[in-house]
């Protein structure tokens, strides 16, 4: 009973699987490379890194391979009982050890990385300021109303939610709050409107004259504008139908019981710890060209009654909290002189910001002991042969 | 905003007045009640649903000149519904009426609907329109659905045509209706493109925006642009239209997902080809033609591009097509 057991053990612990799941990581990032080409970096980002199997298509052959998280998972595992548990401890092998912690924490940061963070954007004028910002891919069903004291109350139907609302099969959302039912048919990923004329016919309802034109998912995914057939259907169970659309200009309102509700199809909101505000955008260009050479925003972090001003620049963002705000971007882009500008921040919540720095400096230490080691034996050895 | 109509919501309507083809003038009417308006498009400058019906519209459509003239435009009409044309003199006898202060014919016939791409069947449809030219100006208002549908609504069409009226004929100032402006009426939609070498740019042709003529006399072949509104049609049946011009094979939706792709006008248009025997509008007849056409489908329009002719003078054009294809502009803010 013992010996299959410790076969799987040194199995699972052996370098010989080692290198073969760093081999299969490096197939992987080969064809995730390739296949970026044709589907964009967020679709294979999914399908082979953050999945546990997938299929890859080599022309007619489907070639089934394990997905990145899994090959990691394992890695992880392998290193955990080769590197640390089998490894025989001692003197001789500490720097060795180390190093292995320094590793296993690039791996826990990264899983953390995977399920625990979110990134995304917030767009600010000057003077304007936001407590959120907004996911590039991901969108969200917002169910709202305004109180009298004008404060917004939100309900939200996040996207996976949304996405069982598949052709004419309707999903309803419910809540005791809410003196209304939702429901959601005919998601789609990436869409656009149309008017309907009566020369050519469609698969999918028509809401006053407009209808859901299906596309085929773009391959930078932040250009996919998802759409939807919703209905609102009221405690006497009238119904009133309405199409959504993530670019749309404006929310689709309905009065039920003399309250304007209003439904909205947009890009999933994270909170901000705090606030911040936009107090100046600055760009440089480079001579006599309209290409930004750098830009930078000041910016206050408001939490509470304290304000805290502060520049984000291309290479010094703000970091607080775990989360991370970027200077990326700024418009509108054919801005003439004089024209006001906003400035585009990249936010990422990460609560293993810091882990890979911490890992670096764990390998580099375990490193350094192992080298320093192997030095003083070289120098031992060299002294005792003179 | 809150409130928005499913149109301003889904930015389906563009904002601004109606602009007549000569882009001075903006025409107002009163919409019927229970008809809906659609956000119109380069061709349809009031754009209705008729009725609540999803399978009956109404439409205006304003062409500088005469817009091909009454005669042609009811026959072409009559050929929708599948009817034989009208002779001259049996169209003047049809009755008259008056749209946008021009005297036109009243046309109210019933068919079988073919479409404006022949390749529609709908029985039992019934259009009615007014077609009026005069004054440097051609209006052509038609109503087309199942007969029962239009039948219940002649009367307000009949009053709709009344109500129409330009801004500038009610005190609004500036240009009338009846004073063309020398714009042309190709850039009215704001296309913009650049010429290859070697084409000639033809005088101006109702329903497209450019035309262009290319190769020796006897080979000459023709390259245009059209823009027609939502799908104009959709996509594979203009497609197939074209192809079967030429007596080659129409192609499913599967072969149309292979068709090549090319980036123009800020999305991908599909590019299509087709070689064949061609009879041009014109009569004339070459045994061995090609086509080359790309369709491109923008948020509220799609753009139509067509190169055809003598295979000697289309085969070496098909770089300048694709150049051409790639040069075409909408001005900002005409979308």
């Amino acid at each position: 009973m013992r010996k299959p057991f410790e076969m799987v053990l040194r199995g699972l612990s052996s370098l010989w699987l080692s290198t073969s799941l760093l081999i299969m990581l490096g197939i992987l990032t080969w064809l995730g490379t390739l296949e970026q080409v044709d589907y964009g970096l967020y679709e294979v980002q999914k399908k082979y890194f953050e999945s546990f199997f997938l299929v890859h298509q080599a022309g007619p052959i489907a070639i089934p391979l394990p997905g990145a998280n899994l090959v990691l998972c394992v890695l992880a595992v392998n290193l955990l009982l080769g590197g640390m548990i089998r490894l025989r401890h001692g003197k001789s092998t500490i720097g060795v050890f180390v190093t292995h912690i320094g590793i296993a924490i690039l791996l826990v940061s990264s899983a953390v990385k995977l399920y625990m963070s979110d990134d995304g954007y917030v767009r600010l004028n000057e003077s304007e300021q936001a407590n959120w910002f907004q996911s590039y891919y991901d969108w969200e069903l917002v169910i709202a109303r305004e109180t009298e004291s004008g404060e917004r109350v939100e309900f939200l139907v996040p996207q996976e939610d949304l996405q069982r609302a598949v052709g004419p099969r309707s999903v309803t959302f419910s809540s005791p709050e809410l003196p209304l039912d939702v429901e959601v048919a005919y998601y789609h990923d990436h869409c656009r409107p149309m008017p309907k004329g009566p020369a050519f016919d469609v698969a999918v309802p028509v809401v006053e004259g407009a209808f859901l034109k299906s596309l085929p998912r773009q391959k930078e995914a932040g250009e996919n504008s998802a759409g939807l057939y919703a209905t609102v259907v009221e405690g006497d169970g009238s119904r009133t139908e309405g199409i959504l659309w993530g670019f749309g200009s404006h929310p689709w309102t309905v009065e039920v019981d003399g309250v304007t509700w209003i439904l909205d199809l947009r890009r999933e909101r994270y909170e901000l710890p705090f606030t911040i505000e936009l107090a100046d955008f600055r760009k440089e260009e480079h001579p006599r060209m309209s290409m930004a050479k750098a830009f930078e925003s000041d910016v206050s972090v408001i939490e509470g009654e304290s304000s805290r001003p502060l520049t984000i620049s291309m290479n010094e963002p703000l970091r607080d909290r775990g989360y991370v705000m970027y200077q990326s971007s700024w418009g509108p882009q054919d801005a003439r002189p004089g024209d006001s500008l906003y400035s585009v921040f990249s936010v990422v919540r990460n609560p293993a910001d810091q882990y890979p720095l911490y890992a670096c400096i764990v390998i580099a230490t375990g490193l350094l002991l192992h080298f320093l080691r192997k030095l003083t034996f070289h120098v031992r050895a060299e002294a005792r042969m003179a | 905003m809150l409130g928005a109509t499913t149109t301003q919501r889904l930015r389906l309507q563009k904002p601004g007045n109606v602009a007549s083809p000569q882009g001075a003038s903006s025409v107002h009417w009163d919409t019927p009640p229970g008809w809906t308006e659609l956000p119109p498009s380069s061709l349809r400058q009031a754009n209705f649903r008729v009725a609540g019906r999803d399978d009956a519209e109404c439409y205006l459509t304003l062409l500088a000149g005469d817009g091909g003239g009454v005669v042609a435009n009811v026959n072409r009409w009559r050929k929708q519904m599948s009817l034989a044309p009208l002779d001259d003199t049996e169209v003047a006898a049809l009755p008259r009426a008056t749209l946008l202060s021009n005297e036109g014919a009243l046309i109210d016939v019933e068919g079988e609907w073919v479409g404006m791409g022949g390749d529609a069947s709908e029985q039992g449809w019934r259009l009615v329109g007014i077609a009026a030219a005069g004054s440097g100006q051609g209006a052509f208002l038609k109503m087309v659905g199942p007969a029962d549908a239009i039948a219940a609504e002649r009367d307000a069409f009949l009053a709709l045509a009344a109500s129409m009226h330009s801004a500038a004929s009610h005190g609004g100032g500036g240009e009338t209706a009846h004073e063309p402006s020398a714009t042309p009426a190709r850039r009215t939609s704001g296309l913009t493109w650049t010429a290859p070498p070697g084409w000639q740019q033809a005088p101006d042709r109702a329903m497209r925006e450019v035309t262009f003529k290319m190769g020796a006399d006897g080979e000459t072949a023709e390259c245009y642009v059209a823009v027609l509104g939502g799908e104009g049609g959709g996509v594979l049946p203009n497609i197939n239209r074209w192809r079967s011009q030429l007596g080659a094979d129409a192609l499913s939706d599967a072969d149309a997902e292979e068709l090549d792709r090319l980036p123009m006008l800020g999305v991908e248009g599909i590019v299509v080809d087709a070689a064949g025997s061609f009879e041009g509008m014109a009569g004339e007849r070459y045994e061995e033609a090609l086509l080359f056409g790309a369709v491109c489908l923008l948020p509220d329009r799609s753009v139509f591009v067509k190169l055809v002719g003598p295979s000697a003078t289309v085969g070496p054009e098909r770089e300048a097509f694709i150049a051409f294809c790639q040069s075409l502009e909408y001005e900002q803010g005409s979308q």
